[in-house]
Order: C-alpha cells, then structure tokens, then sequence
C-alpha cells in the first residue's frame, strides 16, 4: 500500500517539475522584418484587418499552455459597428476573449482559422465553457468551426449594433450576476462616433464596465431599457465619448433621468483619447451599511510607467481588436497619431507622462505598440513616438534614423 | 445500508482527490494540438512581454540598435563588436561616472572570458562602473584614482586569481555564467552601490532583461545599449535554447503584481537576442512575467493569499487523516459512519476538527445497548457534535457538487424573459449555490441521514423516518450553506478580482474557508435542534 502512495507521489511530482526544451525559436516569420522595436516601441504591422487581428492574437496569447491561451475567441465580420460593441463587452474577464475577423467575403479564412486552433481556448467556465463568440457568423461558418476545431459555438445574431448592445447587456448581466453601473455611450450615427470612443472602449476591453450606442440627436429605445436595468444608488453612471458636436447637449440632458452623465470629450479624436487615457472617475455608486461599492471608470494615467496602444484613427478596424492588448500584458490605453507626425494632443499628453531618471538601480520605464504596417503609422512616427515615451532628452531630431538603417528583422542564415 | 457510507465518503474524496491533484499538475506540453508546435502559423516573433530580435550577427543587430535605440546616453562604441575586439568595443561604449562608487574586475581575453564578464559587463555599463579587464596574469588599463573603490571581482580563483591592488575586494563568482548572471541579477551592495537588486522581493522596480545564450554572448554585447536605455539585466538560458529551473524560479520571481487594475506599474520585458532561444522558452518568459493580480499571482505562481489558504487546505487534509487514523486504532466502540462523518468534518475544520473530535470521546460513556454506546457530553459538546455530523457528509458534497460544475462549466440563462429583479438567478454562481444545496440534501438524506436515523430509531415508520431525516438534513445544511455561501460569494465574486477557476487553488481554498464559516454559523443553530431533540449530540 505505502509503495503504491510513494508511486502516485513521485509521479505527481514528476508531471509537476520539468523545463522547457530548446531548439531554433528565430524562425522565419513573414512579417518579422516589418515588426520593427525601437527602445519602447514595438510594431505590430498588419496590412488589413484579418492579417492585424491575427497578429494581436500571437503577441497576446503565446498558447503555449493551457494558461497563456485564451478562455474564448470573438469571431465577427469586418463591420466596424459590430466590431465595436463586441470588443466593448465580450473580451474581459472571465470570459479573456481577442478578435479574430471573418475575411470581407463573411467566410472564415485559413488563416484565420488555423489561428483559432493555434488558440485552443480553455472555455468560458462562466457560460458553459464557450469557446467562441461568434458574432453575426453566417449559420455556416459556425458550423465549419464546430465540426472542424469542435469548439463550442455561441452565436449572437443582431444587424443593428444598438440592439447588439442591449442583447450582450443582458448576456453580460448573468455572466457576473451583476449590472455594471458605469456606462459609455458613444454616437452611432456620427462619422466620428467610433473614432472619439475607441480609448473609453479600450477600458472597456480592460476592464469590463456597460455599453450602449446613441444617436447624437435622440436615444434609442434599446438603450433605455439598458440604462433602466442598473440599479446603483443614483441609476447608472454615463460617460459619453466625444463633445456636444458627437453626442448632442439634449441628448446629455435627457440621458439625465438615468443618473449621472459625464463627457470623455476633446476638441478631435486626438484629443478625445489622450484626455481618456488620464480620465478618472471614482466615487460613490452604491452602499448599504457594511457593504459598499464605489464606481471607478477611467484609466487616470497622467504619470510614467505605463504602456500605451498607438495607432491611425482612420484604420478603426485594425485598433478595435488591439485593444486586447490593454486586456492582457503590459495594459494600457489607445492613444491616436496621424501616419506622419505625433498630433499636438497625443505628443501634449505623452509629454506629461515622460519618464525621468530615478534611483540609481533603474529608471522607470514606458512601453507602446504601435498598430498597423508603415502606411498607417509611419517609421518616423514611430521614432517619435519612441522619443516621447523615452526618459532621454533628444538633442538631434531622430525621425529618419530608421529609414536609414539596414533591415535587420529577418534571419539571413 | 452500511454501504452507503463509504460510498459518499469515496466520492467525496475521489472527486477532491481528483481536483486537488489537478491543482499540483502543471502542463508543460507545447501547444500538442498544433502538429508543430505552438510556432506554427505565426506572423512575427514577437510575443507581449518578450520582444524577440531575429539578427544575422553581432554586426547586423548592432547596426540596428545604433539606430533603434539613438539615445546619447546609450550610445555604444561606432565599431561592430567581435570576438577579437569586444573588450575595445566595451571600453568605447563605457561612458565612466567618476564618481562610481565601484570598480569591476572581469576576465579578459577569449570568447568564454567574455560569456563570464558579460553579466557584469551590463551593470558597469549601466552605472559607469570603471572596468578592468584580467588577461595574462595582468590587470588591463590604468589603475589610477581606483584604489580607493570597491572592487568587485568576477569569476573563480581558477579564472582571476587574488588581488591586492584594492583596499576592498569582494569575488562574485558561481559554477556557470548562466547561474553568474542570475547572481549578478540579483546581488546588490547598497554601499559600494554595485550589483542589480532585483530579488524577489524588489516590487517597485521597472525591470527589463536581455536574454542570450553563452555562445551568443557576443549578440548580447552588440545589444548592450539596452542596459541603459531599458535597464536591462543580462540573463542567459541554456545552449540548447530552452531555460533552466534557475531561471526559471528567477522570472516568475519577477512577476509582478496589481492591488486595483492591471494597468499599474511596474512592467517587465525581455528582449531575446538569440536566434538559438526556442520559442516555448520564450512563451515561458511571457508567462513568467506576465501581471497577475495580488491574490494569487496568476497559474502556477503562488500568491501570497494563495499560500495562506493552502495552509488550511494542508491542514485539513492532516486533521482528516489524524481523526480517522486516531478512531480507528482508539475507538472501536464508534460506528463507522460517525468516524467517516467526524473524519470528513476535520477534512474542513482544520484544527477545530480534531480538538471538537477529541473533546466529544474523552468523556464518560456508556453501552445503552449491545454495542451501541453514549457518551455524556455539555449541550455545547452535543450541539457541535451534531453540527459535524451533517457538516461532514453534507459540506463536502456541497464541494463536491460545487467542484463539477465549476469542471464542466457554469450554465447560463440571460434570455428576455430573465430581464427584471431576478436577472441574477440566470448566473453561474447562484445557479451553482442551488445546485450545490440541492443534490448536497438530496444525496446526504438519502445515502446518510436516512439510513443513520433508520438504525437509531428502529421502531418508527419508513415514512417518518424519511420526514425526519429530510428536514433535519435540509434544515441544517441550510445552515451550514447560511455561511458557506455567503462566504463563497464573498471570496470568490467580492474579495478575489478574478473568479478563480477549477485548477486554481483559490477556488478550493475559498470553498475550504466557507465551510468552516458555515460550521460557525450551524453550530448554534443546531444547538436548538438538540435542545427539541430532533438531533442526537452524544453519539
């Protein structure tokens, strides 16, 4: 009896212990040569929303074991819409979801799904171990990633985004037995609306509070019902994304009978996000004698040593899934650049975060990735972009070093 | 009908049995469902917290860095280091703080002198440390105004013999420069302010690593700018590419935690210059340094409340064995289900167990019939006595349920009809707290209760008996579930920012800490169906 006890103990020991075996890891990556680092940026070069989605999914998730893989996959069309109320709600904990695109003909790719198998998700252990959402998926489709992968499907069906909303309010409700109170809403209906929202749905990807689309004139009733489910001691807290000229006065007036209203606003997009990147609200939102509960929105970055996700506010649909790289790693907030040059909001904001030499044993330290090949964010972009987190003073201008140098990234033996 | 006792005891311990040992098994299999490998169909090299540098060479990745990383401060020496000129290519690179507190003594000479100076070779570059470099017997350079410096020593007597040009020497030396540079890494001397600090307990420092083979240690020369501009500590993992324990045990020792959300620093990063690094190593490093909230610290690693409640899951386990080893040898007039019963309450009462078991049969007692014995107890004594009769049996099935459905997933209603006040009954976890207390009463009134009652009450009817025994079991696995829910709740939707899942020993210890409050709570409240004599005590 004692040797079969010591037996089943030496060999739980055994499957406990171990190391990680070598071999070559440089490989021959496609698109390594194009992924250029600088001292504290590091690019993540998609030339189209399928292609940059997959390659947020390998930074992110090495899946390498059970516990680096992910809980689920969203799968959803190229429509920036569905993309968008998708990332707002599904990807955080517990559910610990990227995105993952179908190609512009609504079919799963190859690639695409090779990368879901490369995923191998460990399933929602909230929502009877989903492994995909998938998001107005043609019928087939889910069928071809159930019987190819055997993963467990749930699908969402719903054309309209604001009814989406609603629909994953509720999903989300019984996910965590609970309302979140704090509420972003941005306009649908705005040519920008997505644009001015994409840092507060970056939280949202990080943090997992409520979401809810406007027109910029009137509500929608969908987004009544929404806001009519929380329950805090002052309804629920709402943060538009985007000034008077996205999102109406009347309509903040009339959101008013819900509970609070806040702006997460600037004079443009780039504005709009850096203030997002240092907004903080934190206060009351419900208590009862022993037990309280403060709402807190808002990353409140506004001191270094933080990470940031960097890209064109005209590829929405290459920053929608990025914003998992504010879920998982280093974290951050989505800040915005136009392709050749750092706007005076963004460079202002990062400016205010700039590290300093500190103690004598380190400095801290800023990180960033930048989203999308050199057309959407160029190298020299980058290159200020690296200066700006830096905790360097530059005297030479710097932006046309890397043009200038030989490409590096790429294994030549 | 005495069979039914073993069997819920074996099933309450093959199934925690079974998900204990889930918690100790740790998967160190490479993506087996890809056919090669986790690597297979990637785009880019580079992972979230590792930044991999494919190079043709130390010239290529140092001609890159030059522009990469332009900072004046740190700039390194114009030249392509080699092995042939990198202690020239160093000195050129070193910018000297005069007012260093430290001198570096590192082997010249060969490639192999370089893998053992390269470790320290980072930290002089990093701190303006003077160094001189060993070779032939002779310290290379001047060694004017250096006297009165610490000098620190790099390598075995083998390697740089003693030293009596300084007034203070000190040898930092280990059997390999993989395990060198894991010392370096983390040896600090406040006073003569040599050495990087970062041990385990260092989590305020915004740390990154350069990681390369010894045989590459020429690649981690050429990315020598990174000491400065990323404060990077030189690591190495193993020739063939993959990573010791040592290091191992190093980065996860490195993992750094976050109080309210993932977004606070400090951050850490490697920066991988080997070509030869295998990508598992490289997934490991992510993984190691990947944030992880202060509860747990994330799979694998031990949190700090993790290690705390392992104590009371350890604990248990030893009260269980210690009550069941102790009545079988002791007490051979106690009936087997009420051992099983005191056995599997200890499993959950650590320490509190035991002394309630010792205290309830070291008492007077008396055989009312053959074989059937009593023991006079305190109404307190007989109120606990009871509660661990239920709590044995019944708490542990409500583990036991609790711990399956958590296995295969939680189901899920959010359809229209669930909007409204009682949205929440749609969820996981109430829907697992009614599963829990329902198939718990169920199974303990029919494979426990009722057989036990049946035996203690021959004369009464079938039907009676069933009644009794199914509201007292109802009635007190309520109030064991009083407290054990609400303190699951507590723990594992309130207290632990992230719920933990079937492999996390957070979830057992929660459900470990909730029964020992539903023990509290039930224990007056069993008081009073003692005192209405609907339950024995002295047994």
């Amino acid at each position: 009896m004692i040797k079969y006890i010591c037996s089943i103990l030496i060999g739980s020991l055994l499957i406990s212990c171990g190391n990680t075996e070598g071999g070559p890891g440089g490989g021959s990556h496609p698109l390594q040569q194009e992924a250029t680092a600088t001292a504290y940026t590091v690019r993540l070069p998609g030339s189209n929303p399928e292609e940059q989605a997959i390659l947020l999914t390998q930074t992110v998730y090495p899946a390498t074991r059970e516990d680096n893989a992910v809980g689920a996959i969203i799968l959803v069309p190229q429509d920036e819409q569905i993309a968008f109320t998708a990332m707002h709600r599904i990807t955080h904990m517990p559910v610990n979801a990227p995105m993952l695109y179908l190609s512009q003909d609504n079919t799963v790719s190859e690639q695409t799904l090779r990368e879901m198998k490369r995923l191998k998700p460990d399933g929602v252990l909230q929502d009877e171990r989903t492994d995909v959402y998938a998001v107005n998926v043609p019928a087939k489709e889910v069928e071809k990633v159930r019987e190819i992968l055997g993963y467990r499907v749930r699908t969402f069906y719903e054309e309209d985004p604001i009814q989406l909303a609603s629909v994953l309010d509720r999903w989300q409700a019984a996910l965590k037995a609970d309302h979140p109170d704090e509420v972003i809403i941005s306009a649908i209906d705005h040519p920008k609306g997505i644009e001015h929202g994409i840092g507060a749905m970056g939280w949202n990807a990080h943090m997992g509070k409520g979401f809810a689309w406007v027109y910029k004139d009137s509500i929608p009733q969908a987004t009544k019902d929404i806001l009519e489910r929380r329950y805090g001691d002052f309804g629920a807290f709402m943060y538009l994304t985007g000034g008077s000229d996205v999102i109406s006065d009347k309509v903040a007036k009339q959101l008013g009978r819900y509970g609070l209203v806040r702006r997460i606003a600037g004079k443009n997009v780039f504005a709009s996000n850096s203030v997002n990147a240092g907004y903080k609200d934190f206060g009351r939102n419900w208590g009862w004698w022993w037990d309280w509960s403060p709402r807190s929105l808002g990353w409140g970055i506004a001191q270094a040593g933080h990470n940031y996700i960097i890209g064109n506010p005209d590829d929405m649909l290459y920053m929608i899934p990025a914003a998992v790289l504010g879920h998982m790693g280093k974290h951050g907030p989505i800040l915005l650049v136009k392709p050749d040059s750092v706007p005076k909001p963004t460079a202002d904001y990062l400016k205010m975060v700039k590290p300093f030499k500190t103690g004598p044993q380190e400095t801290i330290l800023n990180f960033a990735w930048i989203i999308g090949d050199t057309t959407s964010v160029s190298t020299a972009t980058q290159q200020s972009v690296d200066r700006l987190l830096s905790p360097f003073d530059i005297p030479v201008d710097t932006t046309a070093y890397l043009p200038k140098a030989p490409i590096l990234q790429e294994k030549k033996d | 009908m005495k069979w039914t006792y073993p069997v819920v005891a074996f099933i309450v311990v093959f199934v925690l049995g079974f998900g204990l040992t889930n918690l100790i098994k740790e998967e160190l299999e490479v993506s087996p469902w890809s056919e090669s490998g986790a690597e297979e169909g990637r785009l880019m090299a580079h992972t979230k917290n590792v930044t991999r540098l494919v190079n043709a060479g130390a010239a290529d990745l140092h001609a890159y860095l030059k522009t990469a990383i332009p900072y004046e401060e740190a700039k390194t020496a114009e030249m392509s280091p080699s092995e042939k000129n990198w202690q020239t290519f160093f000195s050129q690179s070193l910018q000297v703080d005069p007012e260093a507190k430290n001198v570096i003594i590192v082997p010249g000479g060969g490639k192999e002198a370089l893998e053992w100076a390269l470790p320290a070779l980072y930290y002089a570059y990093f701190n303006g440390s003077p160094v001189l470099f060993y070779e032939n017997g002779q310290l290379s350079g001047s060694k004017e105004h250096l006297e009165n410096k610490k000098a620190f020593v790099i390598g075995s007597t083998d390697i740089i013999p003693e030293l009596d040009d300084f007034a203070e020497a000190e040898r930092v030396t280990a059997s390999s420069p993989q395990q060198l540079a894991l010392k370096l890494a983390e040896y600090r001397d406040e006073e003569a302010e040599f050495g990087w600090g970062r041990e385990v307990d260092r989590d305020n420092g915004y740390f990154h690593y350069v990681l390369t083979t010894p045989d590459d240690a020429l690649l981690g020369l050429a990315a020598l700018s990174y000491a400065r501009s990323n404060n990077a500590t030189l690591l190495y993992a193993e020739e063939d590419g993959g990573i010791s324990g040592e290091l191992d045990r190093y980065a996860f020792a490195q993992r750094s935690d976050w109080f309210v959300t993932p977004s606070e620093g400090p951050f850490r990063h490697f920066w991988i210059v080997s070509n030869r690094i295998s990508y598992a190593a490289q997934g490991r490093m992510d993984f190691a340094v990947e944030k992880a909230e202060y509860a747990s610290m994330g799979p694998v690693a031990l949190g700090d409340m993790e290690a705390l409640l392992v104590i009371l899951v350890i604990w248990g386990i030893a009260s269980a064995l210690f009550v069941w080893i102790h009545s079988m040898y002791t007490l051979p007039m106690v009936k087997m289900p009420i051992k099983i019963s005191w056995a599997l309450a200890s499993l959950l009462l650590p320490i509190l167990g035991p002394v309630l078991y010792i205290n309830s049969y070291r008492r007077p007692a008396k055989e009312v019939e053959k074989g059937d014995w009593r023991w006079i107890r305190s109404h307190n004594q007989q109120s606990a006595t009871a509660t661990a009769m239920g709590f044995g049996y019944g708490a542990n099935l409500m583990i036991v349920v609790g711990f399956i459905l958590v296995w295969f997933g939680f189901p899920l209603f959010f359809g229209e009809g669930m909007e409204g006040p009682f949205f929440w009954l749609g969820a996981g976890m109430p829907i697992m707290m009614i599963a829990m207390y329902v198939f718990a009463v169920l199974i303990a009134w029919a494979l426990v209760q009722y057989p036990m009652k049946k035996s203690m009450m021959p004369g009464m009817s079938n039907k009676q008996v069933s009644k009794m025994a199914f509201i007292t079991t109802a009635l007190s696995m309520l109030a064991v579930s009083l407290g054990m829910m609400t303190t699951s709740w507590f723990m594992l939707m309130n207290k632990i920012p992230m719920m933990p899942k079937e492999d996390d020993v957070l979830w057992f210890a929660s459900m470990w800490l909730a029964s020992f409050v539903g023990f509290l709570i039930a224990w007056p409240i069993n008081w009073l169906l003692i005192k209405k004599q609907l339950k024995p005590g002295n047994v």
